[in-house]
């Protein structure tokens, strides 16, 4: 009696984590494209703009050229090269513009490869400070921190901020003030190529948010699953972080005076969500998600990711005025099958157009049908 | 049965419920000038309890594309004795339009389950009046379940058997719904009686016409297949073109005006589809709500790529859509047993 007991239970909880696992591989699901208006591919970008963020005056920094000791193949074979893009929603035509980079000491171009990236902006003088993560192969992470010179359009380096050899592989930062930000750390396993992977769908808690204060790293949010973007409220008080392996976007209370944060709402997603964004009229975030992982992995680890298409979906989550998410109102504005974009990262909005981007793949830019919802 | 689906609603623009519509809206089928004819009252469970208690039955209503604020209005039927409107229980709906006087010719599939009779309504509209003259009823073979229909020529239809039913109780229709058991097939009525013209099928749901009448076009529920023949002068059997695996259940078919794409009403969690025929009136019990456009190629064909979904709702707003219909940059979704909805681009 007790023996068929225990089997009975043992395949009951065999058949539930076999569930968990195929819904973390995002197995199943049947999804149709639609569009939020026109889209197309805007040209000359095929290594990916994993992170975009736009200026209040439609400038949008988009990064380029993601890569990690993972995919050293592909990045040879490509001739990969981190870049950081422009683009201006006020003249869209233009497409994306490669910033040259003005380098000081010590910061080389060839190996930068950029992740995440988070601006402050310079209202008056246009001078804003731009701060990217890059992964140079061998080394550890690093945030370098350049200023964008609005009369030449280029990015002059000021300083490369070190994080401590030993933390694992960073992802997004989210800027308070210069040179302090939250930065999430996205695994851990790093000491071997592609290791990290295993941490993307086994929920082992090894991914934590810290606080860079200017002088050193502190572990603010411990034991996540896999964080990935991260983002600010534009009041500095609640932190949004995206827990790739969970598909949910964590919401947190920051607590500054006992460098901790207090979860407040976990919202579920149906993709696994990468970069959170906020929209421009500031009512809601966007976010750039993979709605199948196991093809996002497909596409991630060829040799030549635009021959295998990732489903990309971008999901608009309204806010209210405390700028917590209302999860019945939440809407998908944008689903592709991977044809026109792979593996999209991020999403932002200016003037009634949106900015698409993506970890390896194209960046596409739409004309939005509904004027309204910016 | 869809167990672990779901997706983000979104919609193709402002969307709203119309007014006057009660019992559900299965199916539609529309004129080029705006017009759309909706069946309502649908004999499912919850629904039945509701007409016998409120002394009502299934209706077919009116709706203008032209002036959707006026929402639905009940059309009223003028018909013999032997016409028992009370019994009426519309399901699939189909037209033959007359772009000259508007005197539209309507087949209506009617389910007389209490008589266990599967019956084909004709009716002709009047546009002054705004009314339908009952003019005679087609007797089909009862030991089917038919679901849609679409008008060829005049007393000649493609009709849908959902499945061989002799039996037509609640648990019949369960085990259809569960087992993709091929008991159906697209049937062809031709003035005297019907014929199967393709080969078994698992729940043939919707049917739609090319305007050359050159295509069928026919989704199966449980097989999650669109399908795709080719008709020929004589009408006998029909030759299969394309297949497409939706991996959704789709329910009823309309053309766009234009004619340049299908409009499929999926139900895209079906466990809770199974829930909601069950217990309709109960608000627990909702199904969330899809609507895809399959855009036609000029060869007739489907164009696989290029599907689209339009509409997706949790089943807040619009619960088992089975049916939509567009007009200019307007879209009216009907479901088996819940709201009508209308969405303005």
């Amino acid at each position: 009696m007790l023996s068929q007991a225990l089997l009975v239970a043992s395949v009951a909880i065999a058949c539930y984590a076999v569930y968990q696992f195929s819904n973390t591989l995002g197995l199943n699901g049947n999804y149709y494209n639609h569009r939020p208006g026109i889209c197309r591919r805007v040209a000359g970008v095929e290594h990916g703009s994993e992170d975009i963020q736009v200026m209040s005056d439609g400038k949008a920094f988009i990064t380029s050229g993601y890569g990690t000791s993972s995919i050293l193949k592909y990045l040879k074979k490509h001739n990969v090269k981190g870049r950081i893009l422009l683009f201006d929603f006020k003249d869209p035509s233009a497409g994306a513009v490669e910033l040259e980079m003005q380098t000081g000491q010590g910061f080389d171009e060839n190996k930068f490869l950029p992740h995440g990236l988070s601006v402050l902006e310079d209202k008056e003088r246009g001078e804003h400070l731009v701060y990217v993560i890059s992964h140079p192969h061998g080394l550890p992470d690093l945030v370098e921190k350049f200023r964008f010179s609005p009369l030449s359009k280029q990015l002059i380096h000021l300083r490369s901020i070190p994080l401590g050899g030993n933390l694992g592989i960073t992802n997004d930062l989210a800027l308070v003030a210069e040179d302090q930000f939250y930065i999430t750390i996205m695994a851990v396993f790093h000491f071997l190529p592609l290791l990290a992977i295993v941490e993307t769908f086994l929920p082992l808690r090894t991914g934590s948010v810290f606080f860079y204060n200017g002088t050193e790293m502190q572990k603010i949010i411990p034991s996540l699953n896999n964080p990935n973007g991260v983002f600010l409220s534009p009041d500095h008080s609640l932190l949004y972080v995206n827990s790739f392996l969970d598909k949910t976007l964590q919401v947190y209370r920051l607590q500054p005076l006992t460098n901790s944060a207090e979860l407040l709402q976990t919202v579920q997603l149906f993709g696994r969500g990468d970069n959170v964004q906020l929209t421009q009229a500031g009512d809601a975030l966007l976010i750039g998600s993979h709605p199948k992982f196991l093809l996002f992995l497909e596409h991630y680890l060829a040799l030549t990711p635009a021959d295998v298409n990732s489903p990309s979906s971008v999901v608009r989550l309204p806010l209210d005025e405390e700028y917590l998410v209302r999860e019945e109102d939440m809407t998908e504005m944008f689903y592709d099958h991977g044809d026109l974009i792979s593996g999209s990262s991020c999403a932002a909005i200016f003037d009634g157009q949106m900015l698409i981007g993506s970890v390896m793949d194209s960046l596409v830019h739409c004309e939005l049908f509904v004027q309204a919802k910016r | 049965m869809d167990v672990f689906s779901g997706s983000f609603k979104h919609y193709p623009g402002e969307c709203k419920k119309v007014k006057g519509a009660r019992h559900g809206s299965e199916d539609m089928t529309w004129t080029h000038d705006g017009l759309v004819f909706i069946t309502t009252g649908l004999g499912i469970p919850d629904v039945e309890k509701h007409l016998l208690a409120t002394g009502t039955h299934g209706e077919i209503q009116l709706f203008n594309f032209k002036d959707p604020g006026a929402g639905v209005i009940n059309l009223k039927i003028t018909h013999r004795k032997e016409f028992d409107i009370v019994k009426m229980r519309p399901h699939g709906i189909t037209l033959l339009e007359d772009r000259v006087k508007g005197e539209h010719i309507l087949y209506v599939i009617n389910h007389l389950e209490t008589e266990d009779r599967e019956l084909v309504e004709k009716f002709r509209f009047s546009p002054s009046t705004r009314q339908l003259t009952h003019l005679k009823t087609i007797e089909l073979d009862s030991s089917f379940f038919f679901n849609n229909i679409v008008a060829f020529a005049d007393d000649q239809f493609y009709i849908t058997n959902f499945a061989y039913m002799p039996y037509k109780g609640v648990l019949y229709h369960a085990l259809i719904n569960l087992f993709p058991i091929k008991l159906g097939s697209l049937h062809f009525y031709n003035g005297t009686k019907s014929v199967a013209v393709t080969e078994s099928h698992a729940t043939p749901n919707g049917v739609a016409l090319s305007p050359d009448k050159r295509f069928v076009y026919m989704a199966a529920s449980m097989e999650q297949t669109l399908y795709v023949y080719k008709t020929y002068k004589s009408n006998a059997q029909l030759s299969l073109v394309q297949k497409i695996y939706l991996g959704v259940k789709g329910d009823n078919l309309n053309l766009t005006p234009q004619g340049d794409a299908l409009l499929l009403a999926v139900h895209p969690v079906f466990y809770k589809m199974v829930f909601h025929l069950l217990w309709a009136l109960s608000p627990e019990c909702i199904s969330p709500s899809s609507v895809l456009r399959i855009p036609l190629g000029s060869d007739g064909l489907a164009v696989e790529s290029d599907i689209t979904e339009l509409f997706y709702d949790y089943g807040e707003l619009i619960s088992g859509s089975s049916v939509a219909a567009a007009y200019n940059n307007q879209l009216l979704i009907g479901s088996v047993a819940n709201s009508l909805v209308h969405c303005q681009a």
